[in-house]
């Protein structure tokens, strides 16, 4: 009934902090310690993802982690386990992020079942469009579990709409056109029109990524109307730099206690530091 | 099942690409609908298909492979394009359509090197900035091309990752395209990927098979009984295929590449023979993968083949049974482009290659009758390949 915990935080009055992981990355264990390690630092929310072979809508960040997850041997059934893992001691919403072709080749129903037993809120698959979507939607139905859409910048006011109210989880809105990855520079203006304009025309919470990174850039998105913002792309990256050529944390304890530190500074619950 | 809402052929096909991609799919399927048929577009097209690519191709009837094969052999000249290979048809069509988008930049994938020396001619013929994404390995293996679509004004970025082959280069296109659709047209090489992509592609490769089959109307009085041509995504043969698939008595026989054999995955292509239904580059089909849906690494000694999905129509011809797919080994196809060179003195590329040896096979599999008229789509020519086969077949005279 994991939906229910996704829509008690979509209620309350703050907006959530949701940093995004590959399971299994970079290897399962590690993994484990590192979703703990932001839920300690006061993650709100988890957006999870299943790594697959070919993550062709993702940027190098996160293909770089589907490639260090499944060499480190996480089939789905590893990450499901994981996920089940986090749930044991965590009551945030998961966001499943998953590609079809892993879940057409356990069957939708199937699929969904599983993720819905290890404890996911709600599914993205961003290979999946509405139009192809009735299975994925009836299979989320039956178990209780959140549809999430995704839409972009140049996506028009009535499909917009349309996407808003086939998502029963919540409305993800890429900050921009492209794939995921990290970006520098602030929220341009025209990412905070898009949120508004989203907020305003469908019925759906408005969830953002794609290119946020700092603790500044969340606020600027919740300013403009966000009830969440995704940290991907640059925790990705920010895990890598802990990480030798093997994909292998030679020390452990730094790399948790770093990334706790830096969670801590994007949930705001941790003054942040200067930007480097 | 039923079909994808959009795209069908059968139950493959469709559009499952990022919601990110969908207004440029809507405005090229548009484009397909509108622009295409109509008769400044068909004209324009026609003309530069003449006067620069250089159709018609012939038909070539070859007495000594013939012999050799049991049967009548007719090839389609592919070879004698443009370019080297049947990949100009598409660009040609995809560059006036871009054009007429009002795109500045083309981006394409390649696996061969022949659909991005392609696009590079179109790119530099319509004067488009033209960027082309090329596994690393198949940089190495297809130098001769990369030099060219160099010279051509192209960039190419060799991507790494996975086995660093086609399917590698396809995600690095689809990811530059999701960011850059508003001035960029991803001109897809095969008739693979989400809807439009596939009927767009089969569309410009149509000229093939109905030029063939007035050819062989003409030249030999009657249709064939058999169509051959290699599939890797399976332009060339949806191509040639096309003009007969309404004809019950023509056989339609696709080679997939077994590579090194098909016991072991990862040394083989033989999607259709040994993969099953999955989501890959945007479309339902047959893919290699695991029993989680990991997608699987494809071997071929012939890099265009080396691809662990297929076009959705081929799924369906496969699934419907009215194409029949069959597995060709590397050194069956190594065989073949030998004998063509020095039977008949045409160097086949290792692609056209596994349809010919697959002829060579056609009668004592049962495929067609001792005797049989077999019409081949000899894709491309195999200059690209020499460095590769004397690597592999060293001269034993050490000359």
């Amino acid at each position: 009934m994991s939906l229910d915990l996704l829509r008690a935080r979509l209620a309350r009055p703050e907006p959530s902090f949701a940093p995004f992981f590959m399971l299994g990355d970079p290897d399962p264990g590690t993994s484990l310690d590192v979703c703990r390690a932001a839920l300690a630092g006061g993650a709100d929310m988890l957006e999870l993802g299943i790594p697959f072979s070919d993550p062709c809508a993702d940027g190098p960040s996160v293909q770089a982690a589907c490639g260090r997850a499944l060499r480190a041997g996480t089939d789905v059934a590893t990450a499901f386990e994981l996920m089940e893992s986090l749930r044991r001691t965590s009551q945030v919403p998961f966001n499943l992020l998953v590609y079809g072709n892993l879940a057409h080749r356990r069957g939708w129903g199937r699929f969904v079942a599983e993720a819905s037993a290890a404890g996911a809120s709600s599914i993205l698959v961003p290979d999946v469009p509405l139009e192809e979507g009735d299975a994925l939607a009836a299979a989320c139905a039956d178990a209780h579990v959140g549809v999430v859409h995704l839409a972009g910048p140049r996506t028009d006011d009535a499909r917009l709409r349309e996407l808003g109210e086939a998502s029963t989880g919540f409305l993800y809105l890429a900050g921009r056109q492209g794939i995921t990855g990290a970006r520098h520079d602030d929220v341009p203006q025209q990412v905070r029109d898009a949120v508004r304009r989203a907020v305003k025309i469908q019925p759906a919470s408005v969830c953002v990524g794609f290119g946020l990174k700092t603790r500044a850039h969340l606020e600027a998105v919740y300013g403009a109307g966000a009830r969440v913002a995704i940290v991907g792309s640059a925790l990705l990256d920010r895990l890598a730099t802990h990480l030798d050529e093997h994909g292998c944390p030679p020390d452990r304890d730094r790399l948790l206690e770093d990334m706790e530190h830096w969670f801590g500074e994007l949930s705001g619950h941790r003054p942040q530091q200067q930007e480097d | 099942m039923t079909g994808p809402r959009t795209g069908a052929f059968g139950a493959f096909g469709g559009r499952y690409a990022s919601e990110l991609l969908r207004p440029a799919l809507i405005e090229l399927s548009d484009a397909l609908e509108t622009i295409v048929p109509s008769s400044e577009f068909q004209a324009e097209l026609a003309h530069e298909l003449a006067v620069w690519a250089g159709r018609p191709t012939p038909i070539t009837h070859l007495p000594a492979f013939s012999d050799a094969a049991g049967v009548e052999v007719w090839v389609k000249r592919e070879d004698l394009l443009h370019g080297g290979a049947h990949k100009t048809n598409n660009v040609v069509g995809q560059g006036l359509l871009a054009k007429r988008l009002g795109k500045s930049r083309l981006i394409a994938e390649t696996g061969a090197g022949q659909h991005g020396l392609a696009t590079a001619m179109i790119g530099a013929r319509l004067g488009m900035e033209t960027l082309v994404y090329m596994g690393a390995v198949d940089v190495e293996r297809q130098m001769p091309n990369v030099r060219a679509m160099e010279l051509l004004g192209a960039t190419v970025v060799p991507v790494t990752g996975g086995a660093a082959t086609l399917k590698e280069a396809i995600n690095e296109a689809l990811r530059d395209w999701t960011a850059s659709v508003g001035d960029t047209h991803y001109l897809l090489g095969t008739v693979c990927g989400p809807d439009p992509f596939p009927r767009l592609v089969r569309c410009f490769h149509e000229v093939i098979g109905s030029e063939a089959r007035a050819q062989i109307l003409d030249a030999a009085g009657d249709l064939p009984d058999a169509c051959v041509a290699c599939v890797g995504g399976g332009s060339n043969a949806i191509g040639l295929f096309s003009a007969f698939i309404d004809d019950e008595n023509v056989a339609l026989l696709g080679a997939e590449p077994a590579g090194h054999g098909t016991e072991t995955p990862g040394a083989h292509g033989r999607t259709l023979g040994l993969g099953s239904p999955g989501l890959l580059h945007g479309a339902r089909t047959y893919v290699l993968q695991d029993d989680d849906g990991q997608i699987l690494e494809a071997h071929s000694v012939a890099a265009g083949l080396d691809y662990p999905g297929v076009g959705p129509e081929h799924a369906h011809l496969n699934d419907s049974g009215r194409a029949r797919y069959v597995g060709v080994t590397d050194t069956e196809a190594l065989d073949a482009f030998e004998r063509l060179s020095r039977t008949e003195g045409i160097v086949p590329a290792f692609e056209s290659a596994h349809a010919l040896a697959l002829v060579l096979r056609a009668v004592t599999e049962g495929l067609v009758e001792p005797g049989a008229r077999v019409l081949v789509n000899l894709s491309g020519r195999g200059q690209k390949d020499l460095d590769t086969y004397f690597g592999l077949r060293p001269k034993e005279d050490g000359a």
